[in-house]
């Protein structure tokens, strides 16, 4: 048995890892997995840049941020598996949601398509300037992270510059909900399940999801070390394999119910398991009194069709980048580097 | 210098800070989730942040760099080579440090040193804790064991004690496991 330490955030979408681990996918293909729970972000990425974590589950632009040496601090890296597509969401605060419908005075079901705010956001950041009342502030949970790049694309939709016309912070997701109740922020973007603690607490409601903004966007991606992936190049193999059966494995409805059994446990979200097992199904709820429609695409896993990173998925993000200013327009980015691999291989391998 | 202490464990955060201020050093020291960590960082005035590396409010400190416009923004210490093997000490205690803009890296090292050695003993003493308190329970229930073999067999104490450790010897397990087994047989019996 090979032993490997591997960190995660206690995210929906750490599912493959925590089903792979549970299942016994892991030990099957000869790895001795242990989990590690990470609270931050950036702990989760020191840790793997000083080699205390052989690899973890990372926000899909975090491995590009520190090969190209734009976090800090930096390592070449590789991601060559996506562990979860979409999942995100963006919140308001009820009382932002009612005056941005004010705003757009017409029934919210006519709004603008493509979970774009329609004409009502602007207003609201006019008046905010006019009133020098402190600009209206989104929280996102890491710099590096789809959640801000999608964020940015669903504000220039409503026709605002996500810089100079909002703030834009980072507020760990599990103070989210809390921070919008004290006012602290007026909206946010982040993964599940915050978006629907924040929507059945009363305090928010979702404007729009990531499906709707990126449909199939890479979310989460498995990233190592380049030179600890390059000199381990058969467990990284042996890794693929057993979570791309942990992603087939998590296809059927049922067996997402009892994959949010496994998530809710203590070492792991440490959460109600209806909460987790709602947005596993992917039930999304515009306010607490929504009804609610089940979106399939909600959350997909890494099973063989979804689990390759595509040059649809890096451009778009590459693009996002840079819109925002991170990435140089003129820098040559070698995205293969970063993103591509041996997926495929891994796929035949568990098919023969 | 004046140093904010983010960490979200009570007990460390008073060791930390009681061993800085012996080192000289002012602290402002920051409680979630009663503080709004952007507040704190705006008003205190410190030059250095030193945080725990699994506080969530580490990412909200990573976040400052999105607002980039005002000058006392704090930059992450690990930008600094220099310091790099002191950095991957840090990591591995678990305490991160970031710097004021403008700040000599060199001049957070002793801080940075002070805090993780004292993260290094706060460990030590939760290890020591834990080890005492299964050392404590390995007791009672070689005790409980002990009752059950002088009742079911009417052993001496001396005789069910020697009994407890040769059959652990003999099995190369810990006398505890056995007292389990001796446990779990009396209650199987009982029923």
């Amino acid at each position: 048995m090979t032993k490997l330490s591997l960190g995660f955030v206690p995210l929906t979408d750490a599912a493959p890892l925590i089903v792979a681990k549970e299942r016994g996918f892991f030990v099957q293909v000869g790895l001795d997995v242990e989990l590690v729970r990470e609270q931050a972000w950036s702990s989760l990425r020191d840790k793997l840049v000083h080699g205390v974590l052989d690899g973890a589950q990372a926000l899909a632009p975090m491995p590009l941020a520190m090969s190209l040496g734009l976090d800090t601090p930096s390592a070449a890296m590789r991601a060559p598996l996506v562990l979860s597509r979409n999942g995100n969401g963006i919140t308001l605060r009820a009382d932002i949601d009612d005056a941005l419908k004010r705003g757009a005075q017409r029934p919210p079901e006519l709004q603008a398509p493509g979970g774009a705010p329609g004409p009502g956001l602007r207003p609201l950041v006019d008046a905010r300037r006019a009133s020098s009342e402190r600009p209206l502030t989104f929280a996102v949970v890491f710099p590096w992270s789809c959640h801000r790049y999608q964020l940015h694309d669903w504000l220039r939709a409503a026709g605002l510059d996500p810089v100079r016309d909002v703030a834009i912070v980072v507020v760990p997701p599990p103070r989210v909900a809390d921070a919008l109740a004290a006012g602290q922020i007026d909206g946010f973007c982040a993964g599940e399940p915050w978006n629907r603690l924040a929507v059945t607490s009363g305090v928010g409601r979702l404007a729009t999801t990531g499906l709707e903004l990126w449909p199939d966007a890479m979310e989460k991606v498995l990233a190592f070390r380049a030179c600890w992936a390059d000199a381990n190049d058969d467990v990284v193999q042996r890794l693929l394999q057993a979570l791309l059966r942990a992603g087939t494995w998590l296809e059927p409805l049922d067996h997402r119910l009892e994959a949010a059994s496994m998530l809710a446990a203590e070492p792991y979200l440490d959460q109600p398991p209806s909460l987790i097992a709602m947005s596993l199904l992917g039930l999304v709820q515009s306010d607490r009194n929504d009804p609610g429609r089940y979106l399939a695409a909600m959350h997909r896993f890494c099973s063989p069709a979804w689990a390759a990173p595509v040059a649809d998925d890096v451009e778009r993000l590459v693009r996002a980048m840079r819109d925002a200013g991170d990435v140089e327009a003129t820098r040559a980015v070698d995205w293969q580097a970063v993103y591509g691999g041996p997926v495929l291989d891994a796929a035949r391998a568990i098919e023969a | 210098m004046r140093v904010l202490l983010v960490d979200d464990n009570a007990e460390r955060q008073a060791m930390v800070r009681a061993a800085l201020v012996e080192a000289g050093h002012e602290i402002v020291a920051f409680a979630a989730p009663r503080d709004d960590l952007r507040a704190v960082v705006e008003t205190s005035g410190a030059d250095v942040i030193v945080a725990s590396l699994s506080t969530p409010d580490r990412d909200t400190i990573e976040g400052f760099r999105l607002e980039g416009q005002a000058p006392d923004r704090p930059v992450v210490m690990f930008v600094d080579q220099a310091g790099a093997p002191l950095a991957a000490d840090a990591v591995r205690a678990g305490v991160a440090a970031y710097i004021v803009d403008g700040l000599q890296p060199a001049r957070v090292a002793p801080i940075l040193g002070v805090a993780v050695a004292r993260f290094e003993e706060f460990r030590r003493l939760q290890n020591e804790l834990a080890l005492s308190r299964s050392a404590l329970e390995d007791r009672k229930l070689i005790d409980r064991a002990k009752g059950l073999l002088m009742d079911g067999r009417g052993l001496s104490e001396k005789d069910a004690y020697g009994w407890l450790r040769q059959t652990a010897m003999a099995q190369s397990q810990r006398m505890v496991d056995v007292a389990r087994g001796v446990i779990a047989l009396g209650d199987l019996l009982k029923k």
